[in-house]
């Protein structure tokens, strides 16, 4: 077959993205280079003078960090068990979106922790973490679950990309020495062989098939970092799974808005194709619908035996003065939209799928908002505060500064990823494309890497 | 004749030494004299068998304490005090909000007037309600929603009940602050401010002072005190004998003047625990506020505007 | 002479103007109020409490040391010093009394301070007749009950009994004495108390009973202490604490389903690493290289 001819024809195509800087590119990096300092600039000064810089007060005990933290972690989470699951089923319209997916992953659950960190108001200390571990506190298990859970991500993103490290290596294409040398480093010695196929495909099998319970684990360990306190509309028995969708729902609004914005700036229309947009915009479907039960069922709840501390969430919560727009928008935005925009199919478009995800993820982040700051406005005994600050939370500029750094890193961090390896997978590409050109035989394909020689 | 030679020895001796006397008046006068002018006011008390009498203020003047016993013992404060388990019951009949004890635990803490520890709240549990004064200290709980959620074992629980706080060991990640529904702790978002740092005592986990940048801190139930023997000073403070201190063991509670059996005093006057349905087992009891002392009104008397302006939604 | 005579008292005249000036202040010592309590302890002397205040502030005076003294009749005792604490407080403990009481029994208590630089002298005394409380305990019918016989001494040096007198029973505690009950004294000067048989004590049920005689005008007051082990026993709590959510030990279960679930993770993890090695062990193929597929 005609695997490696295909591959090389498909790495010619995408080299020039690989090796040469637009100005465009540079200009885009710059921006967001330009509002990472400024971040880190904010974070100096947090550093230096305290927590007292934040909108942070002692009601408001978190803010837009820790709703960065549930944001970010979540798109990570995403890529591992979106990526696992169709590796598993074996679905051949995944392999161009597979780097994407595990990148996001990487990216995003090294940027996530970062935002925890910035909780944390004795970093000189961190290190009691783990020289003085209590195992009861959910924050020691989340330390471990997002740990491990990054070495799963990291283990993913490389597993997948072994064979185009190989092919980059063994490429005609003019590079540094050093750059075919780290190639070569990163290639494993991967020459082929069907032993090594054997291998690879064993590891990735074992892999898929084991990130899928961790994602639900570190997810779920994730919201019982709130689920496990006597707070309303924390205090939740669905509060795990109900963070796991919500961390899948918004990570695959995430991925296709990536899809989106690679298919535009580096042309690839011919491969992230429609039919991607739409597989995944089902998949958003039928998670914004289990999330949207979820959400009815979490309010219902609530709103219906009113338990004095929940009516009180509940009641800011629908106040259009208080949070009620955000409130709305969250939920009827975030959620309704994207399944009309979607499921029908007069509608369902490449544009109509990529903005109903903008808006979910939009929303979703408001939706963390919404689950952090009202929950943390409402003590259990009355506040009796007239300090305004201490009552009412609002982030400040160093906050907004260090959320715009995140998503800043978000971008430069997959810029430069995509620059050292293609944002397409190329085997993996060329195989999809070789397999089906064949007429297919039966309905249960053999898997690929296996097929007979 | 004998008088008058050594006065004038001493008139010329103290003339001779006025230059150092004046220079450590000086010096006395700068570093501030802890002695406070009370006039000759009468306030009226509580006295120990109920009845209201009039005693003059000076006579309220608090014990001074100093901590300086905790450190030469040595005690790392992570242990309890051997065969003691610590209670405290609050009468809220008595309560009008004269603030003694907010103010005599900030003394107590170096800390600065606008952080509480000990807060007094105006409750008012429904509509047709009676409104009434409510201190709140830490409730030291059984089950400690928030021993259970340190990362770090930074906050814990002794043997002799009291939750404290390891302000050397605390990261800050305030989830101990997420996990009290009691909103208990409070947390040092910039540089602390630290009152008369210079007698401040050395830190432990049992003085919990001085305050430490960007680390949680609470209501500790004295234990530095406690341990010589002495009741935490928001007990001794109070003019009306709200708190009741003891050891449960002892099955004895006191408020420095009355002294009583524990399990008598709940059963004579209906104690309860705050919010029980939260399962928190705290260590502090109440005492309805049935045959009051004061009309609720009292408590506004004498408060500044913002303190007054904190109760607006309640009146 | 004469000259340098008038010139030195010139000199020591300017010299002293300013003096004069601020003697006056200098000078000024502060009075001070003392006031005295004694309780008399039996064979164990007597405690005397001193409180110091300044008189113009009504503030505890520290770091005073008073002297204090018995009399009988003309005949006076050293009973010790004390030093004023924090509260103004300087308390003796346990002041012999055995050479007062062969002079008699009726004392004269006083606290004495020296005066320094910035106090001026100052004394306090306390007449105290004295009294024996003899406390015993004993179980009449599997009732515990407390009882005094309260005596004390005449002018003629007889023992008349304390009547109708009040006589209250405690508990010493750790911050306070727990009243239990009071007695009032026969003619006799007898009297007993039904002690509660459900107050809890140490280990064994230690307890100390303490009767007082409390503020009386001529007793001032008066104690008599006795240990008993009618407490309810008390468990010797562990100092270690359970495992649980929170102590600094972990519930068991939690600690098996960490363990379970990072083995779990982390040795599939181990299996890839192990299959990476393969791969890359694989790199000098034994097998020909075989790019068809």
């Amino acid at each position: 077959m005609n695997i490696e001819k295909t591959s090389k024809s498909l790495l010619k195509e995408f080299w020039p993205q690989l090796s040469n800087w637009t100005m465009r590119e540079l200009l885009w990096l710059g921006f967001w280079g330009i509002l990472f300092l400024f971040g880190m600039y904010a974070l100096y000064v947090q550093v230096t003078e305290g927590h007292i810089v934040t909108g942070m007060r002692d009601h408001v005990i978190w803010g837009v960090y820790i709703v960065n933290f549930i944001f970010f972690i979540g798109i990570g989470y995403t890529g591992a068990i979106l990526g696992g699951f169709l590796h598993l089923f074996d679905a051949e319209w995944r392999k161009p979106l597979m780097r994407m997916a595990a990148l996001m992953t990487v990216i995003s659950v090294i940027i996530g922790p970062l935002y925890i960190l910035l909780c944390i108001g004795r970093l000189d200390r961190l290190y009691f973490l783990f020289i003085h571990p209590r195992l009861q506190s959910p924050i020691v298990w989340d330390v471990v679950a997002v740990m491990t859970f990054l070495v799963g991500g990291v283990l993913f993103l490389y597993l997948l990309a072994i064979r185009d490290f190989a092919i980059l290596a063994r490429t005609e294409e003019t590079m540094p020495a050093w750059r075919r040398k780290l190639y070569q480093f990163f290639s494993a010695g991967f020459i082929n062989t069907r032993m090594q196929r054997r291998d690879l495909k064993l590891a990735l099998n074992v892999l898929s098939f084991i990130l899928i319970p961790t994602v639900i684990i570190v997810s779920s360990v994730l919201s019982w970092i709130f689920g496990m306190t006597l707070r309303p509309g924390w205090h939740s028995t669905i509060f795990g799974p109900y963070f796991v969708l919500a961390a899948i729902y918004t990570g695959t609004g995430v991925m296709v808005l990536i899809m989106y914005a690679f298919r535009k700036l580096h042309k690839l229309e011919a491969y992230i194709q429609e039919r991607h947009f739409v597989y995944l915009g089902y998949i958003l479907i039928a998670l914004g619908a289990g999330y949207g039960y979820f959400t009815f069922s979490e309010y219902l709840t609530d709103w219906y035996t009113s338990e004095k501390w929940n009516a009180e969430v509940i009641h800011k919560l629908m106040d259009l003065n208080q949070y009620g727009w955000m409130f709305y928008f969250a939920n009827f935005a975030g959620i309704l939209v994207p399944i009309i925009l979607i499921g029908i199919p007069k509608f369902r478009s490449i544009n109509t799928i990529t903005f109903s995800a903008a808006l979910l993820v939009l929303a979703m982040w408001f939706k963390r908002y919404l689950i952090i700051v009202p929950t943390l406005e409402s003590p259990l005994l009355p506040m009796q505060d007239i300090r305004p600050e201490y009552v009412h939370y609002s982030a400040t500029w160093v906050e907004w500064a260090l959320t715009g750094a995140g998503i800043a890193m978000f971008m430069i961090l997959f810029k430069l990823a995509s620059k050292f390896i293609p944002i397409v997978p190329v085997w993996e590409t060329a195989e999809q494309i070789e397999k089906e050109k064949k007429p297919v035989v039966n309905n249960n394909p053999q898997p690929v890497v296996s097929s007979p020689s | 004749m004998d008088n008058d030679k050594s006065k004038r020895r001493n008139f010329i001796r103290t003339g001779l030494a006025l230059g150092l006397a004046t220079v450590a008046g000086a010096a006395n006068e700068l570093l501030g004299d802890p002695k406070e002018k009370s006039g000759k006011n009468t306030v009226k008390l509580l006295s120990p068998d109920g009845e209201i009498v009039e005693v003059d203020s000076s006579e309220l003047k608090l014990e001074t304490h100093d901590h300086a016993g905790t450190m030469a013992r040595n005690v790392t404060g992570r242990e309890g005090i051997e065969g003691r388990k610590f209670v405290m019951v609050i009468d809220l009949g008595r309560c009008r909000n004269a603030r003694k004890c907010v103010t005599a635990c900030q003394k107590m803490h170096h800390i600065p007037e606008n952080k509480e520890w000990l807060q007094v709240k105006l409750m008012k549990d429904n509509d047709n309600a009676a409104p009434y004064w409510f201190p709140k200290t830490c409730f030291h709980c059984d089950n400690p929603p928030c021993v259970k959620v340190c990362p770090v074992d930074a906050t814990f629980k002794r043997s002799d009940g009291l939750v404290l706080i390891d302000n050397e060991r605390c990261i800050g990640c305030k989830f101990c602050m997420a996990g009290c529904p009691y909103s208990t702790r409070v947390f040092n978002w910039g540089e602390p401010e630290v009152i008369e740092p210079t007698s401040c005592p050395p830190y432990s986990p049992e003085t919990s002072t001085p305050s430490k940048h960007s680390t949680v801190e609470k209501c500790d139930f004295c234990p530095d005190m406690v341990r010589e023997g002495k009741l935490p000073d928001c007990v001794t403070a109070c003019p009306n004998g709200v708190f009741f201190f003891g050891d449960e063991n002892e099955d004895t509670v006191t408020n420095g003047s009355e002294t009583v059996r524990f399990s008598a005093l709940l059963k004579e006057k209906s104690g309860y625990r705050y919010m029980e349905e939260l399962g928190t087992k705290p260590r502090v009891y109440y005492l309805p506020p049935s045959s009051r002392m004061f009309p609720v009104e009292r408590g506004f008397k004498n408060l500044t505007p913002e303190l007054k302006a904190r109760f607006k939604d309640v009146q | 002479m004469i000259n340098l005579n008038k010139m030195k008292t010139l000199i020591f005249l300017t010299l002293m103007i300013p003096a004069m000036v601020f003697q006056a202040t200098a000078q000024d010592q502060l009075a001070i109020a003392i006031e005295l309590v004694a309780t008399q302890k039996g064979d164990q002397g007597v405690d005397l409490k001193a409180t110091v205040t300044d008189e113009e502030n009504s503030e505890p005076v520290k770091g005073l040391a008073l002297q204090f003294s018995g009399a009988v009749g003309d005949q006076t005792v050293a009973l010790g010093e004390a030093v004023t604490n924090e509260a103004g407080i300087a308390e003796l403990k346990g002041g012999s009394l055995e050479a007062l009481r062969k002079a008699g029994h009726s004392f004269t208590f006083t606290a004495t301070f020296a005066g320094d630089d910035k106090f001026l002298k100052n004394e306090a005394s306390v007449d105290v007749a004295e009294v024996a409380i003899i406390l015993k305990t004993e179980t009449i019918d599997s009732v515990n009950t407390v009882t005094v016989a309260v005596n004390s001494w005449n002018e003629k040096g007889e023992v008349v009994p304390f009547k109708e007198g009040e006589v209250k029973v405690y508990v010493p505690r750790m911050f306070s004495l727990l009243p239990i009950g009071d007695i009032t004294t026969d003619e006799e000067g007898n009297g007993e108390l039904k002690f509660p048989s459900d107050l809890p004590g140490g280990v064994n049920g230690e307890l100390t009973i303490t009767a007082r005689i409390e503020e009386h005008e001529s007793f001032a007051n008066a104690e008599a202490a006795v240990p008993v082990t009618w407490g309810l026993k008390h468990d010797p709590q562990a100092t270690k604490l359970p495992r649980a959510l929170w102590s600094p030990d972990a519930p068991l279960w939690m600690v098996i389903t960490f363990v379970i679930l990072m083995v779990g993770v982390w040795y599939h993890y181990g299996l890839i690493v192990y299959e990476l090695i393969q791969v890359h062990r694989l790199s000098k193929p034994t097998d020909p290289i075989d790019y068809s597929e």
